[in-house]
């Protein structure tokens, strides 16, 4: 009696052994590696899709202040980095790699009032940031050619969806 | 000599001694023994119990290691290949004819010294659309929702007016269109270490 229990003992080894195996096998650690790499890679990926600076918020804010009288005639956004030697100049309370998009436009008003009422529209909104219109642009009461200068935050796509 | 009874008493003893020998000698080892082996057993079957589990476990693993590399197959075709960026460009000139736009894409590379320049290299375009600006800023928003990783790094218009001079492969704008400069920052698969 007391053979069976041992011969049972050993299959059940034997069983052990071979299951023990199957994490041996090479392709286990391959898996592992793998599966590891994967997850870095996928990693990045969210990151950059989180990270993804978006322009179109600007565009969105723009059409709620800007009157349909007033429209634009060149507009250039380019994304600027904060950097050490605009900290050191000043006039700006943005934190070092600080990233937003620095907005010139030229535009056509038809009158003073409606672009006066645009720029505190701009000054309201949160948002704008500099908001600076050239002193040229107030020189004629009608059919007024204006130039503006503002910042604007580049959000990133977690901020905006 | 012995009495019956003595010897009914005397027998007993004997088998009792001989029953303590057997069970000091004989018995109890086999059962501490049995009690070992039973205990190894029920200890296997616990480790193999064990093992059962983490070999299901490593077929979940499997599972999942398919799905990762499904999405991850899915996040490499947003890398724009910079080598021939036929996917992209399509995908340009397909969004700019579906908001109406007339397009022209110049690209320019920026390679990073640290690493391997053929594995390293992001490709930064300038994409130009005329047309309204209305529809402009539709082929920006697909831009920004499309599948690719990519990054605006500037943006541009020009109203066409009167005095504007139509530009090569832009003609039919009319006054009051626009032309739509877009510097745009792609990513290679550089950058997840491939």
């Amino acid at each position: 009696m007391g053979d069976i229990f041992v011969a049972k003992q050993e299959s059940l080894k034997d069983i052990i052994i071979k299951k023990q195996k199957i994490f041996q096998a090479t392709y286990v650690e391959d898996l592992k590696t793998s599966m590891e790499q994967s997850t870095k890679q996928l990693e990045v990926g969210k990151g950059l899709w989180e990270k993804e600076i978006l322009l179109t918020p600007f565009f969105e804010k723009l059409s709620l202040v800007a009157p349909d009288s007033i429209y634009f005639t060149n507009l250039m956004a380019k994304l600027t980095i904060q950097d050490e030697i605009k900290l050191k100049e000043g006039n700006t309370n943005r934190n070092f790699g600080e990233t937003y998009f620095n907005v010139n436009m030229t535009g056509f008003s038809p009158n003073r009032e409606m672009l006066y009422a645009f720029n505190r529209s701009l000054q309201q909104e949160q948002g704008f940031q500099a908001v600076n219109f050239a002193i040229s642009s107030w020189m004629s009461a009608l059919d007024v050619d204006f130039a503006l200068s503002l910042e604007f935050p580049a959000l990133v796509s977690a901020q905006v969806k | 000599m012995f009495s019956a009874k003595q010897k009914i008493y005397f027998t007993i003893l004997i088998f009792a001694a001989l029953l303590v020998v057997l069970s000091v000698f004989f018995l109890l080892p086999f059962l501490n023994n049995l009690k070992n082996v039973s205990h190894n057993i029920a200890l296997s079957q616990a480790t193999i119990g064990l093992l059962d589990a983490k070999i299901g476990n490593l077929a979940d693993v499997k599972a999942k290691q398919a799905l990762a590399e499904e999405y991850l197959t899915r996040v490499k075709s947003s890398f724009v290949d910079a080598s021939a960026p036929v996917d992209f460009m399509n995908f340009l000139e397909n969004e700019a004819q579906a908001a109406g736009l007339k397009i022209k894409t110049t690209a320019s590379f920026s390679a990073d010294d640290n690493k391997n320049k053929e594995q390293s290299f992001n490709a930064d375009f300038q994409v130009i659309v005329g047309g309204a600006f209305n529809n402009c800023l539709r082929f920006l928003g697909k831009l920004e929702q499309g599948p690719w990783f990519l990054e605006v790094a500037g943006f541009a218009v020009q109203r066409i007016d009167e005095k504007t001079a139509p530009q090569k492969g832009f003609e039919g704008l009319i006054v009051g269109d626009v032309y739509c400069v877009y510097s745009l920052k792609t990513f290679s698969l550089a950058v997840l270490g491939l």
